[in-house]
Order: C-alpha cells, then sequence, then structure tokens
C-alpha cells in the first residue's frame, strides 16, 4: 500500500540527496586517516603499517634484541680458551683450520643455547630439532676422534669445519622457524594493509 | 537484525549501473592498499548521499559533517574487513546511519509524544491526500525541493522515523529495534510524520 508521497520519494530519490557538506571536511577526514596509519611504508605494492599502539611491541622487541645480544657477548666471553678442543688439532694447522673451529664452534654453541629457550615452551618441537643436532654432532665427534690417527688430516679438518657449518645452517632455520611460529602466535607484529 | 537492517537497506538502495559497481571495486581494492587517491574518488562519489542521509537524521549541518567524517575514516580504517559482498555505497550507509544514530542517542532524543499532537482523527487517511494533484516534470524539482524544506521543520521524532522508513528503506521492526520503541509507535508515529509532513508542505510559500 504505497501512498502517492511514497511513490514520489521512490521514484526520485537521488534528487533529495541535494545536500552538501563543506569543501573542507575532506581534507579533515585525510588528516585524520593519515593519523591513523603514519608510518605506513610501501613494500611491494602492500603498506606494511607499524605504528600508534604496535610502538610498545617494537620497543619490547628492542629490548628482547639487547638482552639476547648482551646474553651473547657474556657467554662469549666466558667460554674458555681449550673450549673447542684446538689442543686435538696438529700444531701446523693451529693457525689456518684452528681458528676456524674455535669460531664455529662457539657460535654453534650460541645458538644452541638460544635454542634451548624452547624447551619449556615446545618440548616437542624442541627434541625434534635437538635429534637432527644431535645426528650431525655425532659425526663430528667421530670426525674428532679419527684425526689424530688419521693420516690426510687436512681433508679431515676441512669435513670437521663443513660439519660445523652445516650445523650453524640447521640452527638458523631452526631458529626462524621458531621466530615465525612465535609471529604467528603474537598475532601481528606486521600488519599487512 | 544487523542482517536483516542489511537486506533492507540493500533491497531499497538505487544501484546506479554496473560500471560503477565494477569501478568501486577497484577502488575498494586500491583503498585496502591504503592509497589515498582511491579513497578520495570514492568519498567524491558517496559525500553528498552519504551527508544527506545524516542531514535528514539529524538535521543538524555541524553534526552532520561530523558524523560524516567519522564514517569515512571509520570505513576506511575498516575497509579490510570489507568482503564485496555488497556494493560498497550500502556497506558505507550501514556504517552512516548506524553513527548518525548514535549521535541522535547522544543528543537524549525524546521521540514526540503523540498524544500532544492532534491532527484531526485517523479516520483522515494520508494517502488520499493531495491525491487529486498532479506534477508536471518541470514542476518535480520544486516538489522535491519542498518536501526536503517541510523535512528539516518536522520535529526531532517524527523527522527521524520518516527518514528511516521513507528514505532509508527500514520496515517499522527494525525503526523500533534502532530506537528502543515498538513497532506499533513506530508505525503510529510514522504516520503521523507523514500527515504533518503533508501539511506543511501544503502550506509553504516559496
Amino acid at each position: 500500500m504505497k501512498d502517492r508521497l511514497e511513490r514520489f520519494v521512490r521514484d526520485n530519490r537521488e534528487d533529495f540527496d541535494s545536500y552538501e557538506p563543506s569543501k573542507d571536511l575532506w581534507k579533515k577526514i585525510e588528516a585524520e586517516v593519515a593519523k591513523q596509519q603514519p608510518q605506513g611504508k610501501r613494500l611491494n605494492g602492500k603498506v606494511v603499517k607499524f605504528g600508534g599502539a604496535k610502538w610498545r611491541l617494537a620497543i619490547a622487541a628492542g629490548i628482547a634484541v639487547l638482552l639476547t645480544v648482551g646474553y651473547g657477548v657474556i657467554t662469549y666471553m666466558q667460554i674458555p680458551e681449550n673450549f673447542t678442543g684446538i689442543d686435538d688439532v696438529p700444531p701446523a694447522y693451529t693457525n689456518t683450520y684452528g681458528k676456524e673451529l674455535v669460531q664455529f664452534t662457539s657460535t654453534v654453541e650460541q645458538k644452541r643455547e638460544e635454542l634451548k629457550a624452547l624447551e619449556k615452551e615446545d618440548p616437542q618441537l624442541y627434541h625434534q630439532f635437538d635429534a637432527e643436532l644431535q645426528a650431525l654432532e655425532k659425526s663430528y665427534q667421530n670426525l674428532k676422534e679419527a684425526l689424530p690417527q688419521n693420516p690426510n688430516q687436512e681433508d679431515l679438518l676441512k669435513a670437521m669445519v663443513q660439519n660445523l657449518s652445516m650445523q650453524i645452517d640447521l640452527l638458523n632455520q631452526q631458529l626462524q622457524i621458531i621466530q615465525k611460529i612465535k609471529e604467528i602466535k603474537n598475532g601481528k607484529t606486521k600488519t599487512m594493509v | 537484525m544487523l542482517c536483516l537492517l542489511f537486506e533492507t537497506i540493500k533491497q531499497h538502495t538505487p544501484l546506479t549501473n554496473t560500471v560503477f559497481i565494477n569501478k568501486h571495486a577497484d577502488l575498494v581494492e586500491q583503498c585496502k592498499r591504503g592509497e589515498s587517491k582511491a579513497q578520495y574518488e570514492l568519498y567524491k562519489h558517496y559525500s553528498k548521499a552519504m551527508f544527506s542521509v545524516c542531514m535528514r537524521i539529524l538535521n543538524h549541518v555541524g553534526e552532520a559533517e561530523d558524523v560524516l567524517q567519522e564514517a569515512f575514516i571509520d570505513a576506511f580504517a575498516k575497509i579490510k574487513d570489507f568482503r564485496q559482498q555488497s556494493t560498497f555505497g550500502v556497506w558505507l550507509k550501514q556504517i552512516v546511519v548506524n553513527k548518525a544514530i548514535n549521535q541522535l542517542r547522544a543528543r537524549r532524543v525524546e521521540l514526540v509524544n503523540i498524544d500532544d499532537y492532534d491532527f484531526g482523527g485517523d479516520e483522515y487517511d494520508v494517502a488520499d491526500y493531495d491525491e487529486s494533484e498532479s506534477y508536471s516534470d518541470t514542476d518535480m524539482k520544486y516538489e522535491v525541493e519542498r518536501i526536503r524544506r517541510a523535512m528539516e521543520q518536522l520535529p526531532e521524532g517524527f523527522r527521524v522515523v520518516l527518514s528511516l522508513y521513507l528514505f532509508e528503506g527500514y520496515d517499522h521492526e527494525e525503526i523500533g529495534n534502532i530506537l528502543g520503541i515498538s513497532e506499533t509507535t513506530s508505525r503510529t508515529q510514522y504516520m503521523r510524520a507523514k500527515k504533518r509532513l503533508l501539511e506543511i508542505v501544503k502550506g509553504q510559500l516559496f
């Protein structure tokens, strides 16, 4: 039961929308919208938003990084000289492979410490990661034991260095995975708009 | 209830044409990437219609502009959630109407007590009012203007119900829910409002 007025309004609906907001209203809206995403950066055509309330998160993350680095430095300084079993390296190779071995072993130790943090949070994943590392570690120990008797010590040392760098690669990947999982759990440290 | 609202608005919103809709889908995608040019394009296209919605409900330029501003800011902030299941206009209008109604609430709107208005009994059917007159096309714009001005002169309670029913396409059940009144009150209020509107229109001299 449409009456005359209802029909008239329906038929001329758009003509009724004749009020106009003031010209500078858009400027206010634009400014307000810009304020809400001021730190937006273009990245592959997407806007990576990292602003507003997320600053707290950023600061927290910064502190966490500082603590980790600080802890790493302290642990590094506490590493005893003979820690890597550098004594086991034949004197002829101390300068060449010895240094590399020391450096790599301490890197491996540091990263394993980082990984240990996972043990409490996700024991299952930690043991999985640890098992992978144990395999490499075991073959490293085998190489090390074989070293004194082996006629071709240089090849063996190369293999040891290679083994350590594989351990570092593996650890890096594992840490990356942990980082990703954390990001997902924490929700949006980065927000794709 | 929101779903109902949504459906009703959808039915009553004039869809301009398909080209526009497709064009706006692109604009919406650009907005989701935070492109301010696309935001301006959408604003340019919808500001007039949405401002008119605000004006009819609020009848106050300052408040209507505030609500419009808030609604657009809100819409751009939430545009990620807009899945293009309806047109952008329908989605935006929902935000605008909600904000305008909230603004009214903040103003502590009190519906006009119908008993205070005596317009001469219910037996007088509004539908018959003016039915004999007919407007030519040239009179049409003039007539729109007359109704528009008469709306501005209506008491608030009348204007809001009339605006939501006649212009924004809500039914009385929805209006009742929005304004916290019964469906019957909304219906009566609407009839009274319409009658009053036509009286003002008739009495107007431009």
